[in-house]
C-alpha cells in the first residue's frame, strides 16, 4: 500500500505522514452504540412474545387432548378388548376381577336376603309375597346362571349391590323388587362388557329417573352412562372461500438507497400497506374439534409513502437516478428530476413514492374449534409462505407548484419468499347442514427478512380479515 | 488482553472484546475520518462504517503487517468509497505530470497550520492529497477507490500541491506585512 519509493524521494511526505499519525481526536461516545446495534442486533421482543404465545397454545392443546383422551379411555373401555394395548387390557381384566369378587360376595348376601324374604313372607301380604318370591326366584336363577357366566355376574353385581343400601328386611324386599324391575328395563346392562356400540343410548334415559340418588351416583352407573355416549366420528373435508381485506406490514431498517452507504433513509420505517383479495382453502376435519387446513390467498394493494434521503444516487454513466427498493432497483432518467439533484447542497430530499403490488400466499395450519354448537369460535395457527408478484413503482415530484408523477422502471425485481407464523381467531356459524358462514382475523409474524441490501432489513408481517362461506363435504 | 487475543475474541463474537478494540483505536481512526470530511457528522458516519467493516473482515486479517496499518487502509478505503458515491470527480487526465512543486517547507510547519491549509483545498484535491501524501496510497489505488482514472488522481494531486504552495506563500507574505507594519 505504502508507496515507499515515492517517500524516499520526497522527505516531506514522510514527515507529513508522521505528523498526522500522532494525531488523536476524541471520538464521540455514542458512536459505539450504533456500531454495536449493527454488529449485535438485539432479538426483538415480539418474537419472544410470539414463541411464548405459541408455547402457550401448544401446552393448551396438549392439555386439552390429554384431558379428553382420559374420557375416551373410559368411553372405550368395553370395546378395548379388541385393542392390543397391554396396559389397558390388564386394567380391564383387573376391573372384571373386581366385579367378579364383588358379585361372589353379593351372591352370598343375595342368598341370605332370599332366605330373609322367605322368612318374612309370612308377614307380607300375599300379593306382594308372591311377586317377591317370583322376583327372588328370578334373581336366584339369574344368580345361578351368573356363576357360569362372568358377564352376567358383573351385571348382577351392579344390581345386587344396590340392595345393600337398604336397612330393614321389608325395605330390602321392596327395593329388591324395584331392582328386579329395573333389571328387566336395564336389559342393555347385559351387554356392558360385550361392547356398548351395540346399545341404544335412548334406553338409558328411561330407567335413570326411577333410580335413587345414591344409585345414580354410583361409579358403576356413571361408567355405564359415560360408555353409552360414545359415537363414531367420520373425518370429512370442507371448502372455504372468502374475500379479504388486510395489511402488508413492512418494517424497513437501514440503508434504503443501495448504491450509497451514506444515503440512508432516515430511521426505521414501518409501513402498513392496504391489501384486498380473496382466500380459498380446504379443511380436513379429523376430529370434532381439530382440522388441518391449507389454501391460497391472493391480494393486491397500493400505497403512497414519504421517504427522506440524505443523498440521492445518480449513476454517472447512464445519468439515472437509482433507488434500491424492496421491489427491486427502481430507476429513472427523467432529465428535469436528475438536473434538480444537487447532492450535498441541500440537507434532505423528500420523495413521495407510489407503490402497487400483487401478493400470493399459501397458509398451512391447524384449527381448533372451541365448541360443537351452532355458533363456534375457533383458533387457527400454522405457517404461511408469502411471495410478491407483479409490482409497479412511481415517485411524485413537486415542480413549479404542481405535482408530477414519474414512473420508475424496476430493473432487478426481486421476489423474496417470506415465511411467517400465523395466528387467527374467528367464529363460524351454521346456516344449514352443509353451509356455514365464518369470519376470521389473522396476524402473520415474519420468520425471515424479505430483503437484505447494504445493511437494510425489510421484514414483511401481515394482517387480514375475511368473511366468507364454508361448505362441508 | 493482548491485541492478538482481542482480535481472536472479536472473531469469536465477543462483544466486550469488540468494545475494547474500539476504545483502543477509535481516537486515531476518528482523526483520519476528520481529515477527509468537512464536518463531524460525516466523520462519525465514516468511523462507524469503518469499524463495522473492520469487525466483519477481521477474520481476513492474516497478521501480515501492522494491525494499525490494516485498519487505516480499511478506514481510508471506506471514506473514499463514500466520496465516490456521493459525487463524481471531474475527469481531468493530464497524463504524466512532472512534479515541479517543491513542498519540503511542509516539514517545518506545525500540524494545525498544515490542517488549516489542507482544509482550504477543494474536496476532490484534498482527498487525493491526503490519501497519497499522508496515508500512502498509490495513484492507482486511489483511482480505483474513487472510480477515476489514474491520470485524474495525479492531476488532482498536482493541483493540490500547487495550491498548497501558493496558500503558504500568501500566508508568508501576509505574515511579513504584519511584521513590517508592527
Amino acid at each position: 500500500m505504502k508507496d515507499n519509493s515515492f517517500h524516499n524521494n520526497e522527505n516531506w511526505k514522510g514527515s507529513l505522514s508522521d505528523k498526522f499519525d500522532s494525531e488523536n481526536i476524541a471520538a464521540p461516545d455514542h458512536a459505539w452504540n450504533q456500531i454495536a446495534s449493527e454488529l449485535f442486533p438485539k432479538k426483538k421482543r415480539r418474537f419472544a412474545a410470539f414463541w411464548f404465545l405459541m408455547a402457550g397454545l401448544f401446552i393448551g392443546a396438549f392439555l386439552f387432548i390429554y384431558l379428553n383422551s382420559g374420557n375416551d379411555e373410559i368411553k372405550n373401555k368395553p370395546s378395548l378388548s379388541s385393542e392390543k394395548g397391554t396396559h389397558k387390557e390388564s386394567e380391564k381384566k383387573r376391573q372384571k376381577d373386581k366385579e367378579i369378587e364383588i358379585s361372589d360376595k353379593n351372591e352370598n348376601s343375595i342368598d341370605k336376603k332370599n332366605q330373609q324374604i322367605q322368612n318374612t313372607s309370612n308377614k307380607k301380604p300375599k300379593k306382594v309375597l308372591s311377586e317377591n318370591s317370583k322376583f327372588a326366584e328370578n334373581n336366584l336363577s339369574n344368580n345361578s346362571k351368573s356363576t357360569k357366566n362372568k358377564k352376567n355376574r358383573a351385571n348382577e353385581t351392579k344390581i345386587s349391590t344396590l340392595s345393600t343400601n337398604s336397612t330393614s328386611s321389608e325395605d330390602q324386599l321392596v327395593f329388591q323388587e324395584e331392582k328386579i324391575d329395573q333389571q328387566d328395563n336395564l336389559t342393555p346392562f347385559k351387554s356392558i362388557n360385550t361392547g356398548l356400540h351395540e346399545m341404544d343410548s335412548t334406553l338409558y334415559l328411561k330407567p335413570l329417573p326411577i333410580l335413587p340418588l345414591n344409585v345414580l351416583l354410583s361409579p358403576e352407573l356413571k361408567l355405564v352412562v359415560k360408555e353409552d355416549v360414545e359415537t363414531k366420528f367420520n373425518p370429512y373435508f370442507s371448502f372455504q372461500f372468502a374475500p379479504l381485506i388486510g395489511r402488508n406490514i413492512r418494517t424497513i431498517n437501514g440503508t434504503f438507497n443501495s448504491d450509497s452507504p451514506t444515503s440512508s433513509a432516515l430511521g426505521e420505517r414501518r409501513v402498513a400497506l392496504k391489501k384486498y383479495g380473496f382466500y380459498t382453502g380446504i379443511n380436513y376435519h379429523f376430529t370434532n374439534q381439530f382440522s388441518i387446513n391449507t389454501g391460497f390467498q391472493m391480494a393486491s394493494g397500493n400505497v403512497q409513502s414519504r421517504w427522506f434521503f440524505k443523498y440521492l444516487y445518480v449513476e454517472p454513466n447512464s445519468n439515472e437516478l437509482r433507488l434500491s427498493t424492496n421491489s427491486g432497483e427502481a430507476t429513472t432518467s427523467d432529465p428535469t428530476l436528475i438536473q434538480s439533484i444537487t447532492n450535498g447542497n441541500i440537507d434532505i430530499y423528500k420523495l413521495r413514492i407510489n407503490h402497487s403490488f400483487l401478493l400470493y400466499s399459501v397458509p398451512l395450519g391447524i384449527t381448533y374449534r372451541f365448541t360443537q354448537k351452532r355458533i363456534s369460535p375457533f383458533l387457527k395457527t400454522g405457517l404461511n409462505a408469502e411471495i410478491f408478484g407483479k409490482r409497479s413503482f412511481s415517485i411524485d415530484v413537486y415542480e413549479s407548484g404542481t405535482i408530477r408523477n414519474i414512473e420508475m422502471d424496476l430493473n432487478k425485481p426481486v421476489s423474496p419468499l417470506v415465511f411467517q407464523g400465523m395466528l387467527s381467531l374467528g367464529v363460524q356459524g351454521s346456516i344449514s347442514k352443509k353451509w356455514s358462514l365464518f369470519s376470521e382475523a389473522g396476524y402473520f409474524f415474519p420468520f425471515n427478512n424479505a430483503f437484505n441490501l447494504n445493511g437494510a432489513h425489510v421484514r414483511n408481517a401481515g394482517s387480514s380479515f375475511m368473511i366468507g362461506l364454508n361448505y362441508n363435504f | 488482553m493482548s491485541e492478538e487475543e482481542l482480535i481472536k475474541a472479536c472473531i469469536a463474537g465477543n462483544q466486550r472484546a469488540c468494545r475494547e478494540l474500539y476504545e483502543l483505536h477509535k481516537n486515531w481512526l476518528y482523526a483520519i475520518c476528520l481529515r477527509y470530511h468537512q464536518n463531524q457528522s460525516d466523520a462519525q458516519d465514516s468511523l462507524q462504517e469503518s469499524f463495522i467493516l473492520i469487525y466483519k473482515n477481521l477474520s481476513s486479517y492474516e497478521g501480515k503487517g501492522s494491525f494499525k496499518g490494516w485498519m487505516r487502509m480499511i478506514t481510508v478505503r471506506c471514506i473514499l468509497a463514500s466520496f465516490r458515491k456521493k459525487k463524481k470527480m471531474a475527469e481531468i487526465d493530464i497524463g504524466n505530470i512532472q512534479d515541479p512543486v517543491n513542498l519540503d517547507f511542509l516539514q517545518d510547519i506545525d500540524l494545525d497550520e498544515l490542517k488549516f491549509l489542507i482544509d482550504k483545498l477543494p474536496p476532490g484535491r484534498k482527498q487525493v492529497f491526503m490519501a497519497h501524501a499522508v496515508d500512502g496510497f498509490s495513484h492507482k489505488e486511489i483511482a480505483e477507490m474513487l472510480d477515476v482514472s489514474e491520470g485524474t488522481s495525479k492531476s488532482q494531486f498536482f493541483h493540490a500541491r500547487r495550491e498548497l504552495r501558493q496558500a503558504l506563500e500568501n500566508n508568508i507574505v501576509i505574515a511579513k506585512k504584519i511584521q513590517h507594519e508592527r
